[in-house]
């Protein structure tokens, strides 16, 4: 008698289940679809109604390629190949096309069906509708490009006069013209890093920031860097301790632009010049590389918001650092992106050294 | 007496009459011929002057530099004119080499490298 009222119990518990699963799936804003291994519609709940259009009576029994925009290619294969492979594909940006032929952007998260044996017999989407998501992103991109384009236009210009001008002064051998114009170019050249710095911020922030990954060599990049940047200093003497030389697999422009930040950083904040150590230490799984003042310093209560957006050094005696306080920033971020640490250590009056871990792949 | 040889034509086209000014000073200063254009439409038109190279910023006003340089490069008669690609975007740097372009300059420039790679081309066309 109980086994029966435990039977009954238990179905009911079931059904309601069935019943509370069936309410949440109907109630979710996003689109949620399940679909055989062939590719046919088998369930649509009132999410996916609204975002496509179609009635669950017109889109059950359907083939899944009915959403898919034929010019952009059917990604359909590719998705249920990943999936068999037993991998879960998220946030998968594409297009797909709605019963009245709209083109909507679409976000998709999609997992596997499986059965009672494991055996994956078809798959259940979500659906999110990142139109106009897409579209601000397209606006702030032609954005960058626009302002880009225009603030670096009317500095194109006057550099290249600033340079004939130095060449035509040079033949008349003019050389207090040639000094005043060397200096307008090195103004130059600060204001086009600055224009740059403000814009990669910008694309970190928007997450734009593309990183090429091709294997350099460290040292070579080190040499490279350290050796354009002594030509900046003839009060400076920049110092290379480097160890064996490692092959480092990132983005090399960007990783340069993290040490010429660095190295810049340290002959601003020496500002009696002195001398400025860059080395590199090799551990089995990273390399580090490390740059040390022995300029001003930086106060320890000011240590831990080095590497914020906007931090600048400021007070009484050090109001004459120049800058936007974003190259730390943005070399924090470049770092990060390349799957290493950051860190500084530093005392006040006596200087600092910056560190920059980089992992190395195993080969 | 050596015979002289005659000035390089370099044709320049920006849309920026302030890059223009500037680049045609740099230029005739170093000793070549210079003929300028803010306008893409023009430049096809200019090329029938058969300049020994082409200076062309991404960014033209009425046409994108990419799309005049992948038509000048695709027509059997001025495929051979080296094209310099110029933009204030160094992620383009990939972008005009598909177009068909034989370099790349960034914008804002050194002018030691505009005319290492102006004469540098120059050569090769030769």
């Amino acid at each position: 008698m109980k086994s029966v009222a435990n039977t009954k119990r238990q179905l009911t518990d079931l059904i309601q289940l069935g019943s509370h699963h069936s309410a949440i799936i109907d109630s979710s804003a996003d689109a949620i679809i399940s679909k055989n291994a062939e590719g046919i519609i088998l369930s649509w709940n009132r999410g996916a109604e609204r975002l496509y259009g179609y009635t669950a009576k017109e889109a059950i029994g359907q083939p899944i390629t009915l959403l898919i925009p034929s010019e952009y290619g059917n990604d359909f294969p590719r998705i249920m190949d990943r999936l068999l492979k037993g991998k879960k594909v998220q946030n998968y940006e594409t297009k797909r096309r709605t019963k009245d032929g709209r083109i909507l952007d679409v976000s998709l998260t999609i997992s596997p069906l499986k059965d009672a044996s494991g055996k994956i017999v078809g798959a259940s989407k979500i659906a999110r509708d990142i139109t106009k998501q897409k579209k601000l992103e397209q606006q702030r991109d032609d954005f960058i490009s626009i302002a880009t384009h225009e603030l670096k236009t009317p500095v194109t210009s006057i550099k290249a006069y600033t340079q004939v001008l130095k060449s035509v002064f040079a033949k008349q051998a003019d050389k207090r013209a040639v000094e005043y114009l060397d200096k307008m170019d090195a103004q130059l050249n600060k204001l086009t890093s600055l224009i740059s710095d403000l814009l990669d911020v910008n694309k970190i922030q928007n997450d734009h920031l593309f990183f090429e990954k091709e294997p350099f060599n460290l040292n070579g990049l080190i040499v490279e860097i350290v050796e354009e940047l002594q030509r900046t200093t003839d009060r400076h003497n920049l110092v290379m301790e480097l160890a064996r030389s490692i092959e480092i697999v990132g983005d090399r422009d960007r990783l340069g632009q993290v040490l010429t930040n660095l190295i810049s950083n340290a002959i601003k904040y020496s500002p009696h010049g002195g001398e400025i150590i860059v080395k590199t230490q090799v551990k089995p799984d990273q390399a580090v590389v490390s740059v040390q003042d022995f300029g001003v310093g930086i106060p320890e209560d000011k240590l831990a918001s080095v590497f914020e957006k906007f931090f600048r050094v400021s007070g009484p005696k050090q109001d004459t650092f120049p800058g936007m306080g974003l190259g730390l920033y943005i070399s924090a971020e470049i770092v990060k992106r390349q799957g290493g640490q950051i860190w500084v250590e530093s005392q006040e009056g006596k200087g600092s050294t910056f560190y920059f871990s980089l992992p190395i792949v195993a080969n | 007496m050596p015979k002289s040889q005659p000035k390089k034509k370099i044709l320049v086209a920006d849309d920026d009459p302030g890059i223009l000014d500037a680049l045609r000073f740099m230029l005739e200063e170093s000793g070549y011929q210079v003929d300028t254009t803010v306008d893409g439409e023009t430049v096809a038109k200019m090329f029938e002057d058969k300049p020994d190279l082409l200076l062309l910023d991404i960014w033209m006003s009425g046409q994108d530099g990419r799309d005049i340089c992948k038509a000048l490069k695709a027509q059997d008669s001025t495929r051979h004119i080296p094209i310099i690609m110029v933009s204030a975007n160094k992620d383009t740097e990939r972008i005009a080499k598909e177009a068909g372009a034989d370099d790349f300059l960034a914008k804002p420039f050194e002018m030691k490298d505009l005319l290492s790679k102006v004469a540098f081309h120059l050569q090769a066309g030769k």
